[in-house]
């Protein structure tokens, strides 16, 4: 029955690509929808690190500020409990060369344990917003890291990172790519060259993240390969020599799963004209905010090669 | 069960009773027969039949039957008349009962036809609302896309109807969804009525007799769709003398052929239509990486099997293949098509009592098959439908007529598919076999009873019920439908008329895309996908003037719709495992006011319709549970279609049209991503309300200029016709969807229109022999 689908959705690529090749288009102006802003908060608890939150106010879509930078909440209350106390976090940033800006969060003080259970509260002057998250994931062991130039998937055709790996028996697991590597100027993303402007020739560390998250579902206990599409280019130079890089899995709870499985999905119906888009569900803050307090736990890095 | 069967009877009851009190009158004599083209012996459908003494009339069904009871008399002057026919006038001596077939000669007069008292004035003074039939001389004339005339275009430009994207043949009907409209062929239903992702129909213009669309107000013998039904039925056949025509255009050629097997007993007509842009592309651009042809066949034989029983045999089959070669060893082979199969046998009992029985097979197929890298994969997925039925119609007498039957379908529902790597050579690759592929089954059957009564001069009712039986894997729903419509005529050219119907509808079509794609998932009704129901209210006020020269009429309707289904949001089929799960229910609401003005005879005719309306659809799991617009909820919708003679050779049509866009769903407010934004964009959305946006209007102007001529070719009559035609004259970039993007410097959302059909000339030549 997959294969039906999979099939179907080929064919109606083949067809949109064809209707767009008979079409012309252009550029025009639509009015803004009427829009109440709300709160974005994106936490997570990873053991042996610091508490990290995100926190944002959303804007409207046509006229809003397309600088992450000035929509940080800078004067919330931000404070993580647990057994152990509360921790009030604190605005800090770093700054991306990358995106030539600086990135806002807040950060805890105190190290996340494992076994624990911790408790979120975001006080946004007049409105609190609380969500709870317990440390207890386990991480997995990847087998093996295997790269192919050509795969197939709702992205099209693209070349792939194979990362395989076993699932953990016995619990709901849900998983996410990262490839830890080093960048420079050269590098692209798709066909543009988007970064350099900042990074001056310096040669900087940096996290890929897969935008797909993947449950256990009908695989539990069983080996489970996540095929990942590298998000910026690599190409072998005789300066620097092969790009390498250091592949990890995440093993992220529901409440984070279910969070990036939605914006991921919504992303792919932006992608494809012909999709119903998908409208955020309610999550652990109710109707006024979007996000989730959630729990991460990586497994042991592995060198990767691109073969070239 | 129990309940719907008390409805039944009692509903015939009541009919029966209604009747044997009418009948208690002064002496009767009947009049029946067929009224038929002169030259080809084709039935004319809606013909007229006119007694002036008395002033009463009958009009011919689908078939080209009438019968007439009237009031005894001596003598009986008759009229009988049809658009675009030399009416004929009739004396008629008789105290018994009469068999009266008449043939009318096809009229090429320019000039208005003076007789017009008798012309069918059906609209204002039959208790139906909502039913347009389609005139099939002016299709002929009217502009085209690409030199294909389309009646299922024609369609789009009738009150109350959307297209559904520029170019196709897709159609919604006072706000139902495109699976509720039920396309017929010669009583078979035509699941995929497309060719060539719907820019062309299955429907050869010269094998078709007579197109009906209803809408509302429907009689109790249709079901089956919860919107509009499309009734074609193909022409019989000329059984005087054999005739070919045929016609070119830039999408393909068609040539339809028809004659006598026994002259006036038995005829044949065999029609058949073919693309041709892949044989073109196979000899001049043979690298070309995509490959698309289609073809429909049809045929049709009948035979006079005696004064009172004829027998039709007809077949269609459809078929449209494409090929895709893409790059890195990427194949895509796609193939759709109908095929149905209908016998029927009309018997008349008597000269009161018509019946029809048939006997129909169709099936549908869609067929993919792809190969990338070193695999292939193979999906197959189809209906089959078995249906069995038999309707009457009783004409007790001019005031009353009542129809009654019963009708059983066996569906089956088949979806397949196989994927393996490419095996070495020498070793075959996996097929489907068809007779191995799962299947779903489903039982549909319905009786129904229909009364047309004309109460009074001026007040008439045409009511029944239509119980339909659906069983599928250990589930049943027996339902009941009343169906209602009262006329009342304010004068003999003016009546204002209501009607109530419920419809069901067991069989849907998931709309997957919003293009009209042959990639609509049909599925059975069950326990969890109930059956679509809805209920239509329908008010109007019908005028004719100068003698019914005019047609005018303005019409309201409101119809709620329940269990509509939908795929959930966001739902991208690949990442699904059961499609039943990926479904979402909820109900609609549509409500609009229809205007329609129409001219049929002389040298000027055309129409104008106007639609105002509003269509709005309900889901628990979308848009947060709030009603949202109907994708296709267009506020204004204005059709104008005009066709001149000029003088007997050049003709000149035009068509116009105008409507509010379509919906659709723009992204209320955007949302920082902390971790890694770069995966997004910077930015995910919020959708705060679905189809909060509107694409900009849509509006065309078609031309045409038609030139025919005749002349003689070996000693037989030989017509021709060039037919010069633009689409989109002022060639507007009429909006087909809009996407977004952000730009990749400033970040900034940007918003982009797509447009498809640009001004398009095109050149036809038909001919006739």
């Amino acid at each position: 029955m997959k294969i039906l689908k999979d099939n179907l959705l080929r064919y109606l690529f083949a067809v949109s690509i064809a209707t767009i090749a008979f079409s012309c288009q252009k550029e025009i102006m639509i009015p803004q929808p009427d829009y109440t802003g709300k709160v974005s908060i994106e936490g997570i608890m990873e053991p042996d690190s610091l508490p990290l939150v995100y926190l944002f106010r959303t804007v409207p879509y046509l006229t809003g500020s397309t600088n992450p930078s000035d929509l940080v909440i800078r004067d919330a209350i931000v404070k993580i409990s647990s057994v152990d106390g509360t921790d009030v976090l604190h605005l800090d940033s770093v700054y991306s060369k990358l995106d030539c800006r600086y990135n806002f969060y807040y950060k805890g003080n105190v190290k996340t344990k494992t076994n624990v259970t911790y408790k979120l509260e975001v006080v946004d002057g007049e409105k609190i917003y609380e969500a709870t998250t317990s440390t207890t994931l386990s991480k997995v062991t990847i087998d093996s890291v295997t790269y192919t130039s050509v795969f197939q998937d709702l992205y099209g055709e693209h070349e792939g990172v194979i990362t395989y790996f076993n699932d953990i028996p016995g619990e709901d697991n849900f998983y996410r790519y990262e490839m830890y590597r080093a960048v420079d100027s050269t590098v692209k993303r798709g066909e543009k060259k988007l970064y350099g402007s900042c990074l001056a020739g310096d040669t900087i560390m940096f996290t890929e993240l897969g935008r797909s998250v993947y449950n256990d579902l009908n695989l539990a206990g069983q080996q489970i390969s996540i095929v990942a599409e590298p998000a910026l280019s690599h190409n072998y130079d005789s300066l620097r020599g092969y790009v390498v890089g250091y592949v990890r899995i995440q093993s992220i709870d529901k409440a984070t799963y279910n969070f990036y499985d939605q914006t991921d999905r919504q992303k792919l119906g932006v992608y494809n004209p012909f999709v119903e888009p998908l409208f955020l569900k309610e999550g652990q803050f109710g109707k006024d905010a979007f996000g989730f307090f959630g729990s991460m736990v990586r497994s042991d890095s592995v060198y990767f090669v691109y073969p070239e | 069960m129990h309940a719907g069967r008390e409805v039944f009877k009692t509903m015939l009851t009541i009919m029966l009773f209604l009747i044997a009190t009418s009948q208690l009158a002064a002496q009767k004599v009947t009049l029946s027969g067929f009224i038929k083209d002169e030259d080809t012996k084709e039935a004319l459908i809606g013909a007229t039949i006119y007694e002036t003494g008395l002033q009463r009339g009958s009009t011919t069904n689908e078939y080209g039957f009438f019968s007439l009871t009237l009031s005894s008399s001596d003598t009986l002057n008759l009229i009988i008349s049809y658009t675009g026919y030399t009416p004929q006038a009739r004396k008629v001596f008789s105290k018994q009962n009469i068999r009266l077939d008449v043939l009318l000669s096809s009229s090429n007069l320019l000039d208005e036809i003076e007789i017009t008292a008798t012309r069918n004035d059906d609209n204002v003074n039959r208790a139906q609302v909502g039913v347009i039939n389609v005139p099939m001389r002016e299709i002929k004339n009217l502009p085209v896309l690409a030199g294909e005339r389309d009646i299922l275009k024609i369609i789009q430009f009738l009150p109350g109807v959307q297209q559904a994207q520029e170019g196709t043949t897709g159609f919604f009907v006072r706000g139902g969804n495109t699976d509720q409209n039920l396309v017929q062929l010669d009583e078979a239903t035509v699941y995929n009525p497309n060719h060539l992702f719907g820019l062309v129909s299955t429907f050869n213009i010269n094998s078709i007799n007579d197109v009906r669309l209803i809408k509302g107000g429907f009689p109790a013998q249709y079901g089956g769709r919860l919107s509009s039904i499309l009734d074609i039925t193909m022409k019989d056949g000329n059984k005087e003398k054999t005739q070919v025509e045929g016609g070119v255009g830039l999408l393909s050629t068609n040539l339809t052929v028809q004659g006598p097997i026994v002259k006036k007993k038995a005829s044949f007509i065999v029609s058949g239509r073919r693309s041709y842009l892949d044989l073109l592309q196979r000899a001049f651009v043979p690298k070309s990486t995509t490959l698309y042809s289609f073809y429909d066949f049809n045929a049709k034989l009948n035979f006079d099997l005696g004064k009172n029983d004829k027998l039709f045999i007809s077949t269609f089959k459809g078929k449209d293949n494409g090929a895709y070669t893409g790059a890195n060893s990427l194949n895509y082979g796609i193939g759709f098509g109908n095929a149905t199969g209908t016998v029927r046998w009309n018997h008349l009992f008597g000269s009161r009592l018509f019946s029809n029985t048939s006997f129909v097979l169709n099936s549908y197929d869609l067929g993919l098959n792809t190969t990338q890298g070193n695999y292939y994969s193979l999906l197959f997925t189809g209906i089959r439908d078995v249906n069995l039925k038999s309707d009457f119609t009783w004409i007790a007498n001019p005031k009353n007529i009542v129809t009654f039957g019963a009708s059983y379908f066996y569906h089956t529902l088949l979806a397949a598919s196989v994927s393996s790597k490419i095996p070495k050579k020498g070793k075959s690759r996996l097929v489907i076999d068809k007779k191995l592929v799962p299947k779903k089954y489903a039982n549909e059957s319905a009786i129904y009873a229909n009364h047309e009564w004309e109460v009074t001069k001026n007040f008439g009712l045409n009511y029944g019920v239509r119980i339909p039986y659906y069983v599928s894997y250990k589930k049943t729903y027996v339902l009941a439908e009343p169906r209602i419509t009262a006329k009342f005529n304010l004068s003999s050219t003016t009546s204002i008329k209501g009607s109530y119907t419920v419809m069901n509808q067991f069989l849907h079509a998931v709309p997957y895309s919003t293009a009209s794609l042959p990639t609509d998932i049909w599925i059975l009704s069950s326990g969890m996908v109930k059956p679509q129901n809805s209920q239509q209210y329908t008010l109007g006020i019908f005028k004719n003037l100068q003698n019914n020269l005019f047609e005018l009429s303005v019409e309201g309707y409101y119809k709620k719709m329940k269990n509509q289904v939908l795929f959930k949001q966001g739902t991208q089929i690949v990442l699904e495992t059961v499609i039943q799960d990926q479904l979402t229910f909820g109900n609609g609401n549509s409500y609009g006011v229809e205007f329609f003005a129409k001219k049929s005879t002389g040298r000027y005719t055309g129409w104008l319709s106007y639609t105002l309306s509003k269509t709005t659809q309900s889901f628990a799991e979308l848009n947060f549970g709030n009603p949202f617009p109907f994708t296709y909820d267009r506020r204004h919708n204005l059709s104008v279609v005009s066709t001149y003679d000029i003088s007997k050779r050049w003709s000149v049509s035009a068509d116009f049209v105008f409507r509010t866009g379509s919906a659709y769903t723009l992204p209320s407010g955007r949302i920082p991503v902390g971790q890694d934004g770069t995966l997004y964009d910077g930015f995910y959305n919020d959708y705060a309300t679905k189809n909060n946006a509107r694409l900009g209007a849509y509006h065309r102007l078609d031309v045409s200029f038609s030139y025919k001529k005749e002349k003689l070719l070996f000693n037989h009559k030989y017509e021709s016709e060039l037919v010069f035609g633009v689409y989109n004259l002022y060639s507007r970039q009429n909006p087909y969807f809009v996407y977004l993007t952000v730009d990749p410097v400033s970040k900034q959302p940007q918003a982009f229109q797509a447009s498809l059909l640009p001004i398009i000339p095109s050149i036809g030549y038909n001919f006739k022999f």
